[in-house]
């Protein structure tokens, strides 16, 4: 009876269990209904904002920034380098017009904008603008949103527009805007212009907050320079008059230009608003710190130091040579600019490389001119030579050691827009429309002054502003896009033939002293160059338009 | 748990014998004599003797004597042990009858391990793989998992790694997931583990494979990748004697198979060939061109070690209960010089039962495991150990002597941190390539700079009560838990060898996981039969789990390469001295977590006259809200298996000699099985991440922080589920020494957790849905054929399974998953794992290269249109399925001989159908080490039939290298053991007190079949399941000479 007795207890155990021990609450987390409430949610919804901006926008991919690359590859102004031909091909494939929607730059930059766009969107559908915090918070939101919008207009002509957030299942589709193009870019405009009255100003040239964040001063940009884009030059002159009679805003002195494009330029008064990122030490460098700045893009974006007989004394890291100048773009602005201070920090000729330039092995040896000569100390050492390089040398965004406190990365402010584009882009308007009172070729002189230019404008024509702003803004994703508005596309039909690489004869024929000199190849038998008609926009990337029957392909991605 | 019947049936003897040999009085004959068993000819303890026809009965005594006083001379007795054969003899007038008493092998008493029971072999209607404990005793591998392979088919065991401590992964019937989470659910003694690798495989009674999906269906969602059960051996007497047994292996460990790569003159000779100057560069380089100083990096890299093995056993057992107890010690140095790669381990497992009253029994049992390892680095792009061994250049000598030798950076370096530059023991410092500045620089370097140990103890147990009221029930509540702990400790200064391999920072790390887990079930088994012929066997339960672990750690590093620690010395490397510095930046973590489970389980099998069986098994799981939420948490997994005993029909018997057939079953089955380990971590909703995100406004660092939602909410979620379906044949013939079985089996996946993105207009980052199938099928083979000519005993068996992957079906929105671009992260080479439907799992996505232009040497490809095209032609689109790395059959072959006091056994396993895509060449890094392959098979003026491109051509191809042309077969043949052994005959043991004696020496893995040019083919790829198949340099399988002895007591 007993063994029938505790059994029987035993079956009372069998079956008893407790399913609520099953609920377990997570942790780390809010509910998404307890948030976007209070003005403190707002700013910290928009903290969050600025770090998907320098993640989507600023940094992320490691070895290079989308955006920027996606722009600058297209111009007529430069040329992918590297290694060999197939090294650094994503950027190749765009600077040779052979790229297809699969391009991860392409591709990168629309994900980035999106991105961007999805955050504002956070804000904008799940806060009501009641408070005078709240307004702020939205205006920036709206600011970046038609910023992102803008850019999205200028390379792709009628991407989707975005203002709320979609749904999982919603696939949208272009010329959502009445006017297409320039309706996205009229939009853009009077989103941006609709935010200013909400937005804080700069408080002075000197104030950094300010060019870390949306001000009034930014959001006129983008309101002027999608203006421009759709050929509103009134409008434009407007918008952009304002930022210049703020104040608030300084080009830097001519000694000081080479700055602008690296860490001690940031934040400047010629900033109007860069993504932000500063060295915290107590925050880990992979704490998501390096994926929001350029991270390894000074290595990429670097000449080849390995091939090179010592490291030169002004690079911080070595590279692996991404890009280069192309010799006709050199020679156009070494004869327009002379010896100006920035044409010698935008980049060197042969001589100025190998004897001007301070060499790590020779440093301090106080050599003469015929003696580095013959030193085998400097040069390009490798018998393969500078692949990419015409015999110029591109220094402006060339790392220096103080972009490069970490070893092989650096902590750098991505630049979205500095004061001399204002006034580039002024002098356009006024030369399109008209210069009543001389603002707008003062604009145009200041910018040639500074830079110690031996060019002096007399006269605001439209071929003077073209000239100066591919001078002034080399490389600083404005160049292609002005070629396609322009329609001055014919400098890049070539593309991707004849690719040159520079020797050093000292090192490759053994003659007695440096003689640099060029080859071109052409290991590409495929179809490269731009298109009229096809490439003035970039293709939607294959992984948007596979999924979404409503996005309609650019000619370029067919 | 082939005991759990004898011992039933030992008790009843027993019994039976105590009444009898009190009823002996009348006896008119004496007989008497010793009983031995026919193993070993030792002395048996209480054998049974029974008079025939009589209730008159008597059992050995200690030295294996018995007397007993039969009616007369002719009388009849009859003997018996459990385990052995019994024996009818006629007295026939003698007085002295000595008895040798024969092992019982007879296979129809076997049972298997099933879940939460027992089954007779003959009544299994699923595809079980038994592994028998016999099967693996003298392997030298350590780990349990690795044990396995070879041994059934069906079942691939992955040895991703040949370092010392790398546990063995195990897949069963293919790849049923795109995740990483194909491993199968293991069980020891009733517990859930996580690995199975802390298991000597010497503690193993029997392994059992749980295939089907109706067999596994008991274990539900967790049991879709499989099930394997282990049952750890318990006490056992020898002749009625307690056992003790220790064991020895000393095990000589090499490189085994030796990488292709080039030597000093080939090399120089590849990259003159590849358009390098040589002359000029070896010059610049202080290389002498004619005669080159060679450096044998693999040479330096590996070298002879040690491994030592101690085991020592004690056990016993009775109808009362049984004792188990062992200790078992590992040492094992691996084959990279220094004691950077080491792996020991402490264990001991303590089983024990004991049958309280008659329906009451009690148990425990327990595994104490004490380990620590250290491990070099390997399989990664950065700061690898093993890549650079295959890479750098054999001119590069291993050390230098002055600062002179350096290279320009390291000078550069030298002269402002001269700190930075690292010396060797030796006092030299470390070289590293003047032709390749851009790489992982000196593998020995690589080697002393890291510091990381891990070490970790844990219990693992079961303590259960069976309860057994009536007559064939028997009731368990089981009570099993894991309380496991684990210290990491790292330490690392800065470095500098160029521009890619230097670290600027001090760091120092320690983390210590404290992790419990116990799980409560309750089940009861009921078995009988009725009406002769109507077997029925059900069974019901349920179980609970909990899982707590409980993890800190914390780290500092020192930013701008500022020192850390208080002081400089060893002894000051620990957190506790990391001093106050600004530069200094801390970090801590913490995150308990907790994870649950509820289950209710049963199991219904009907047999009918040993003909026919049928068996249902269903389970319900629910798992917490961490999984999915409550309303969607609870998951049935039902299956259904039939089984068809041919060889007992009538037609079979009447027609059919047993001695021809002996067995011949049919098995049919189909299940559902679950796959949960895919989800974690609340997938299902999307929060707001509260203030995980931060922004620095001006020029302040401050952080500002932010917050954003989670991610997009899919509530719909729920695991994987496969379905699969069985059919089986099991055959045996000529009195069973042929044995065949054939498996048929077709597995459907469903519901993968597919992280995809939506359009990018709706969302940038990923979310998780269910979408995406997939179907594993195959035919799996086992033959064994066991017999003896004269003294020498045989047995030959092998298996031999086949599979077909696919991706059956992938969401609308996707056409292709790509992971792992370049194979590992940060090389740059183009080839991508994909998944996408109607291509096998994880396919290598490259270009296709279609050989040489006879003419120009030039390498040629195939494009997407099926054109012969030059690779500047080549474009993302052109990039197709090259192949897998999952094998399409597995095999293996077991040979045993055994002659007197000799024993041999020959093992060998292989795989076919797979392939490895080496990844160690790169266009932009062409003055690395490679694989002389390509310049053996290179096309000449002179070799126009050459498979390879002119190395020219090629040298600087990023797609040639991104192609198929880098694609190998991964085909492999191994011995994996070859042993001979041999016991002293027992006259000979007896004189110095010992009842066994065994000498043994081995070779294991020694031997490798193999067409890849590469290091070992069986390691020589990347273990995850998004990114298998890639070489990058890994740890190889060592080559082993065992030498071993066993002494029992």
């Amino acid at each position: 009876m007993r063994k029938i007795i505790y059994s029987l207890l035993g079956v009372a155990f069998l079956f008893s269990a407790c399913e609520d021990r099953l609920d377990i609450e997570q942790k780390g987390v809010i509910s998404f209904d307890s948030f976007y409430k209070t003005d403190d949610d707002a700013q910290n919804a928009l903290n969050n904002l600025y770090q998907s901006f320098c993640l989507n926008i600023a940094g992320n991919e490691g070895i290079y920034v989308a955006l920027p690359l996606l722009f600058d590859e297209a111009g007529d102004d430069m040329l992918a380098a590297g290694n060999m031909y197939g090294d650094n091909d994503f950027g190749a494939q765009i600077n040779e017009f052979r790229y297809d929607s699969q391009n991860e730059v392409i591709k990168n930059t629309y994900w980035g904008l999106y991105g961007v766009i999805y955050d504002c969107n956070l804000i904008l559908d799940n806060i009501e603008p009641t408070t005078s915090i709240k307004k702020r918070v939205c205006a920036e939101a709206r600011t970046l949103r038609a910023w992102s919008h803008m850019m999205l207009a200028i390379g792709w002509d009628c991407p989707p527009l975005v203002d709320h957030i979609l749904n999982p299942s919603d696939k949208p589709a272009n010329n959502a805007v009445e006017g297409g193009h320039n309706g996205l870019l009229e939009w853009c405009a009077k989103e941006a212009e609709a935010a200013v009255a909400d937005l804080d100003e700069r408080e002075s040239p000197s104030d950094k907050v300010g060019a870390s964040k949306v001000t009034k001063g930014f959001a006129l940009t983008v309101a002027g320079k999608a203006r421009l884009f759709k050929g509103d030059y009134a409008g434009a002159k407007a918008n952009l008059e304002q930022v210049i009679t703020s104040k608030k805003y300084e080009l830097v002195p001519t000694e000081r230009w080479p700055n602008l494009f690296h860490a001690s330029g940031d934040l400047c008064e010629e900033m109007i608003f860069q993504a932000n990122a500063l060295e915290n030490a107590a925050v880990g460098d992979w704490s998501n710190k390096i994926q929001r700045t350029s991270w390894m893009w000074i290595q990429f974006w670097n000449w080849r130091t390995d091939k090179l007989a010592s490291k030169p004394s002004f690079i911080g890291p070595d590279g692996w040579g991404g890009h280069s100048i192309r010799a006709d773009f050199a020679e156009r602005m070494l004869a327009n600019d002379g010896n100006s201070p920035r044409r010698k920090a935008t980049f060197l000729t042969g001589d100025e490389f190998l004897y001007e330039m301070e060499w790590n092995s020779t440093k301090g040896e106080n050599l003469t001119r015929a003696e580095l000569e013959k030193s085998p100390k400097i040069g390009i050492k490798d018998p393969t030579g500078l692949y990419g390089f015409a015999g110029y040398f591109a220094n402006k965004f060339v790392a220096w050691p103080e972009d490069n406190e970490k070893g092989w990365y650096g902590f750098k402010n991505l630049t979205i827009f500095r004061y001399a584009e204002v006034l580039l882009m002024y002098a356009e308007a006024c030369a399109q429309t008209s210069d009543p009172n001389g603002l707008g070729l003062k604009c145009l002189q200041d910018i040639q002054k500074r830079a110690g230019s031996a060019h002096l404008s007399t006269e605001l024509t439209m071929q003077e502003v073209k000239n100066e702003k591919s001078y002034e803004m080399w490389l600083e994703a404005v160049r292609f896009p002005d070629m396609v508005r322009w329609g001055d596309t014919d400098g890049v039909v070539n593309n991707g033939k004849n690719i040159p690489t520079t020797y050093d004869a000292f090192f490759t024929k053994n003659e007695p002293i440096h003689r640099l000199y060029v080859e071109t190849s052409n290991p590409n038998k495929g179809q490269t160059g731009f298109v009229k008609g096809k490439h003035e926009y970039f293709a939607y990337p294959f992984a948007a338009t596979s999924i979404n029957p409503n996005l309609k392909q650019n000619p370029s991605g067919e | 748990m082939k005991n759990v019947i004898k011992k039933n049936q030992k008790i009843s003897c027993l019994f039976v014998l105590m009444l009898f040999t009190s009823m002996s009085a009348w006896a008119q004959f004496q007989v008497k004599g010793t009983i031995v068993s026919g193993i070993d000819s030792e002395p048996m303890i209480g054998v049974a003797i029974l008079e025939n026809g009589t209730n008159n009965g008597a059992i050995t005594d200690l030295t294996g004597n018995y007397s007993i006083q039969v009616r007369n001379s002719n009388a009849t007795i009859t003997v018996s042990f459990v385990g052995f054969k019994s024996q009818t003899i006629q007295v026939n007038g003698r007085n002295v009858i000595n008895i040798n008493m024969e092992e019982d092998t007879k296979l129809i008493d076997e049972v298997v391990v099933v879940g939460y029971g027992v089954q007779k072999k003959s009544d299994i209607t699923g595809a079980i793989a038994s592994v028998n404990g016999d099967d693996i005793k003298n392997l030298s591998t350590v780990d349990a998992g690795a044990a396995l392979q070879g041994k059934a088919a069906g079942i691939q065991v992955l040895n991703s790694s040949g370092a010392p401590g790398q546990g063995a992964s195990i897949r069963i019937r293919g790849y049923s997931s795109n995740s990483d989470k194909l491993g199968p659910l293991l069980i020891v003694d009733g517990l859930k583990v996580d690995n199975i690798q802390y298991l000597d495989p010497s503690m193993i009674a029997s392994m059992e494979v749980l295939k089907d999906a109706a067999s596994a269906a008991i274990y539900g969602a967790q049991a879709g990748n499989g099930v394997v059960l282990i049952t750890t051996k318990t006490g056992n007497s020898a002749n009625g004697r307690p056992k003790i047994t220790y064991s020895f292996k000393a095990i000589n460990q090499r490189l085994g198979k030796t990488p292709e790569i080039f030597g000093a003159k080939d090399w120089i000779k590849y990259k003159e060939l590849s358009g390098y100057d040589m002359k000029t560069l070896c010059q610049s380089n202080g290389v002498d061109y004619d005669n080159p100083q060679e450096t044998d990096w693999i040479k330096e890299v590996f070298g002879d070690s040690w491994a030592t093995q101690h085991s020592v056993t004690f056990q016993d057992g009775n109808d009362k209960g049984h004792f188990f107890t062992s200790v078992n010690y590992l040492n094992n140095d691996g084959i990279v010089r220094g004691k950077k790669d080491t792996y020991t381990r402490l264990t001991g497992q303590l089983n024990a039962d004991y049958q309280l009253y008659s329906w009451i029994k009690v148990g425990t049992n327990t595994s104490i495991e004490k380990w620590a390892t250290r491990n070099v680095t390997h399989q990664s792009a950065y700061g690898s150990m093993l890549a650079p061994a295959l890479l750098l250049d054999p001119l590069t000598p291993v050390y230098w002597d002055s600062v002179d030798d350096f290279t320009t950076d390291m000078k550069e370096q030298y002269a402002t941190n001269p700190e930075l530059i690292r010396k060797a023991a030796n006092g030299k410092y470390y070289a590293t390539s003047k032709f390749q500045m851009d790489d992982n620089g000196n593998p020995l370097l690589q080697r002393d700079r890291r510091n990381a140990k891990s070490s970790g103890f844990t219990v693992r147990g079961t303590a259960f009560a069976d309860l057994n009221p009536i007559d064939g029930l028997v009731m368990t509540s089981r009570f099993s838990y894991i309380i496991a702990q684990t210290n990491n400790h790292d330490y690392a200064e800065p470095y500098y060898m160029n521009g890619q391999a230097k670290a600027t920072d001090y760091s120092i790390s320690a983390s210590a996981n404290n992790n419990h887990y116990y799980q409560w079930e309750n089940f009861a088994n009921f078995n009988k039969t009725l009406f002769e012929k109507h077997n029925i066997g059900a069974m019901i339960g349920m179980s609970y789990t909990e899982y707590r672990s409980d993890n800190v750690s914390a780290s500092a590093t020192g930013t701008g390469g500022n020192k850390i620690l208080s002081g400089d010395a060893n002894n000051f490397k620990y957190l506790d001295y990391v001093n106050s510095a600004e530069t200094t930046t801390k970090s801590i973590g913490n995150l308990p977590g907790l994870s649950t489970s509820l289950s209710y389980f049963g199991r219904f099998l009907y047999t009918y006259d040993n003909r026919y069986s049928l068996q249902f098994n269903y389970r319900a799981d629910a798992f917490d809200t961490s999984k999915l939420p409550s309303d969607k948490r609870w998951g049935k997994f039902p299956s259904v298996a039939v089984g068809w005993n041919i060889s007992n029909e009538k037609f079979i018997t009447n027609n059919i000699s047993s001695d021809l057939l002996s067995f011949l079953k049919f098995r049919a089955s189909w299940g559902r099985n679950g796959n949960v380990s895919v989800l974690s971590n609340y997938p299902y909703i999307s929060p707001i991440s509260y203030n995980a995100s931060w922004y620095q406004y001006g020029d302040d660092p401050a952080q500002h922080y932010g917050s954003y939602p989670s991610g997009l909410a899919n509530p719909n979620l729920k695991w994987e589920t496969s379905e699969q379906l069985d059919f089986g044949l099991d055959m045996r013939f000529f009195n069973d020494r042929l044995a065949l079985s054939l498996d048929y089996f077709n597995k459907d996946t469903k519901d993968l957790l597919i992280s995809t993105n939506p359009v990018p207009e709706v969302y940038v980052n990923t979310t998780i849905v269910n979408a995406g199938e997939i179907n594993n099928r195959g035919f799996e083979f086992e033959a064994s054929w066991k017999d003896h000519i004269g003294d020498l005993k045989y047995n030959i068996s092998g298996n031999f399974s086949t599979l077909r992957n696919r991706v059956t079906y992938l969401y609308d929105d996707i056409t292709r998953i790509t992971g792992n671009k370049g194979g590992v992260d940060g090389t740059n080479n183009m080839v991508c794992s994909a998944f996408e439907e109607g291509h096998s799992i994880w396919y290598f996505r490259a270009y296709d290269y279609a050989g040489v232009n006879k003419e120009t040497g030039a390498a040629q490809f195939r494009n997407h249109e099926g054109k012969i095209v030059s690779s500047s032609e080549l474009s993302d689109q052109d990039m197709t399925d090259i192949g897998s790395a999952i094998p399409r059959f597995t095999y293996g072959l077991t040979i045993n001989l055994e002659y007197k006091g000799l024993d041999f056994s020959v093992f060998g396993t292989g795989v076919g159908g797979n392939k490895i895509f080496n990844i160690l060449y790169r266009a932009d890094t062409p003055m690395r080490n490679s694989l002389k392959y390509y310049m053996d098979n290179a096309w000449s003026e002179t070799n126009k039939n050459a498979s390879m491109p002119a190395v020219a051509n090629v040298a600087q191809d990023r797609y040639f290298w991104s192609s198929s042309a880098s694609m190998f077969k991964g085909d492999y043949f191994k011995i994996k053991q070859i042993q001979l052994g041999y016991t002293l005959p027992k006259t000979l043991t007896k004189r110095i007190a010992l009842k066994e004696l065994r000498f043994f020496v081995s070779l294991d893995d020694f031997f490798t079949f193999s067409s890849y040019p590469g290091m070992d083919p069986e390691t020589a790829t990347t273990s995850n399941n998004g990114g298998g198949g890639y070489d990058i340099g890994t740890y190889p399988t060592m080559k082993k000479c065992t030498f071993g002895a066993s002494f029992a007591f």
